[in-house]
């Protein structure tokens, strides 16, 4: 899959330039002695990853599993939404803006109420994951489903296509690059709203929020170790749902979102 | 308004406004296409080439006037079934050339729509536009720009068409395949005799290909007149290159000219 090098290619600087940041980081904290109280040395990081890891593996797992469950409703709606957003102007004129208010409410505030409202656990974190997914998916499934060629939406009229039949054999495919877009973006937003949330749930079951929120001055390596895995995480969503997208768009639709940068 | 003759089309008094602005794009355009006949509208960019054939296919709706195809009913168009060849091919990039080939049977209401050809049917049809067996397989963006025109072609033909609609199909390729799929158009429309009208801005081709040509004028577009062509079908190369063919290409120009209107 020449698509999997490609992607594999783009990473390899990134990761040079991490590693080189890493070692002026170590070298800066050795250097002018910085207190670990201030900032903690990437080693320090290293060791307490190693120490934390059945505690951040299994609070991964967690966070992971909110933030799919958020992304996959996310997904389902978004795509619901955009349908209905595409058949009508009116529809799409009246209901867009409550979209937009969806996206600019701050989600720490609406984190709190949700779980004030439908209790402490999994249900409200995925819910806070998908609320924080659901406008990238909406605006960007949208836009993909209004794009369409005007020489081909006049082919479906030649040949009487019914609504139906415009919107599943012409918007939908027309629209794919730009949803797998808005996934990819949800993605790495569904991480932030299950960590948001699990800040708020405490720690009966912890996610890396809950870790992170745990944490303090005195176990600053720790939290910036927790920090760290959340950062991989949501790198890694983005990640992978690039990845399965380009397969997907190459596999059945002949098309590429690398072609397009 | 009677119908046409069988399958040809008649087109009466038909003007078409911008609903936006209301500005006029084509007036007071009538016209006569004959059972078998091949027409060719000329004119300046932005004269409503373009619009008048969308408004034959029922694409659009006249603002004043009708439109009479085949023996459908007023602004009905679609009493006889239609071939459209777009500008851009209009194919879908998702689908294999076989795929796009059977789309227009997979549209409609289910009571209307027609059954898929056989594949001999298919395979015979991609003979005949010059494509070949394997091409099926691919999607447009691996075929060349002719070939593409050709896969359109194949599909508007496909449907065993009684009215042939092409809008500037070889606008986009170039002079050389553009000479040589003219005359491919040409072999193709003695065989079938379909009721033609082709939107163009290449005089030469219009003359090449058609029985008549309508001349329109600027923007907006009224008649200016018409050029007859007697030259008897399957039109050759040779044609090109005959006396009439300059004699032609001199009145065409003139009545361009004479008209105000500008290449």
């Amino acid at each position: 899959m020449t698509f999997v090098r490609l992607y594999l290619r783009q990473w390899v600087a990134p990761i040079l330039f991490f590693a080189g940041f890493l070692f002026l980081w170590e070298s800066m904290i050795r250097i002018f002695e910085i207190p670990r109280v201030v900032l903690p040395s990437p080693a320090a990081i290293g060791s307490a990853l190693i120490r934390m890891r059945h505690e951040l593996v299994l609070g991964l797992m967690r966070t992971l599993s909110a933030s799919m469950s958020g992304l996959f409703a996310s997904t389902t709606i978004g795509i619901l939404t955009a349908c209905v957003f595409s058949q009508s102007r009116l529809i799409r004129v009246t209901l867009y803006p409550y979209a937009v208010l969806l996206q600019t409410i701050p989600i720490v505030a609406i984190a709190p109420i949700i779980l004030v409202s439908l209790g402490r656990g999994f249900f409200s974190i995925a819910l806070i994951a998908c609320l924080i997914c659901l406008f990238p998916v909406i605006t960007n499934t949208t836009t993909g489903l209004m794009q369409v060629d005007p020489e081909l939406l006049d082919l479906f009229r030649l040949y009487r296509a019914t609504r139906w039949q415009v919107l599943t054999r012409l918007q939908i495919p027309t629209a794919m690059p730009y949803l797998i877009s808005g996934i990819r973006i949800a993605a790495g937003a569904s991480i932030v709203g299950a960590i948001v949330g699990e800040f708020f749930v405490g720690s009966s079951q912890p996610g890396l929020g809950a870790i992170i929120q745990q944490k303090d001055t005195f176990t600053l390596p720790d939290l910036y170790a927790a920090v760290f895995v959340s950062a991989l995480l949501g790198t890694s969503m983005f990640g992978v749902i690039s990845v399965l997208g380009e397969f997907v768009l190459r596999r059945w639709f002949g098309m590429s979102l690398i072609q397009q940068k | 308004m009677q119908p046409p003759e069988n399958q040809g089309i008649r087109i009466k008094g038909v003007t078409h406004r911008f609903r936006a602005d209301e500005r006029l794009i084509v007036e007071a355009i009538s016209l006569d296409v004959r059972e078998g006949e091949f027409v060719s509208i000329v004119g300046p960019s932005g004269c409503g080439k373009s619009t008048l054939l969308r408004m034959v296919a029922g694409l659009l709706k006249p603002s004043e006037g009708e439109i009479v195809v085949g023996c459908g009913s007023e602004r009905s168009p679609a009493g006889a079934r239609i071939g459209f060849v777009f500008q851009q091919a209009a194919l879908l990039p998702w689908r294999t050339a076989w795929q796009n080939l059977v789309l227009p049977f997979e549209l409609g209401p289910t009571d209307v729509r027609q059954g898929i050809p056989s594949e001999s049917q298919i395979f015979e049809v991609i003979r005949r536009v010059g494509l070949r067996r394997e091409d099926v397989h691919k999607r447009p963006r691996e075929l060349s720009g002719g070939m593409r025109m050709r896969l359109s072609l194949a599909r508007a033909i496909l449907q065993n068409p009684a009215i042939l609609l092409l809008d500037e199909p070889l606008a986009a390729v170039d002079d050389i395949l553009r000479v040589q799929l003219q005359e491919d158009l040409a072999g193709l429309h003695f065989e079938r005799r379909l009721t033609s009208m082709l939107v163009t801005h290449h005089l030469h081709e219009a003359i090449f290909l058609s029985d008549r040509v309508i001349v329109l004028s600027g923007s907006p577009g009224r008649q200016l007149g018409e050029l007859r062509v007697d030259e008897p079908h399957p039109r050759r190369s040779e044609f090109r290159r005959s006396e009439a063919f300059f004699r032609l290409t001199n009145e065409l120009s003139s009545i361009l000219q004479d008209g105000g209107a500008e290449r």
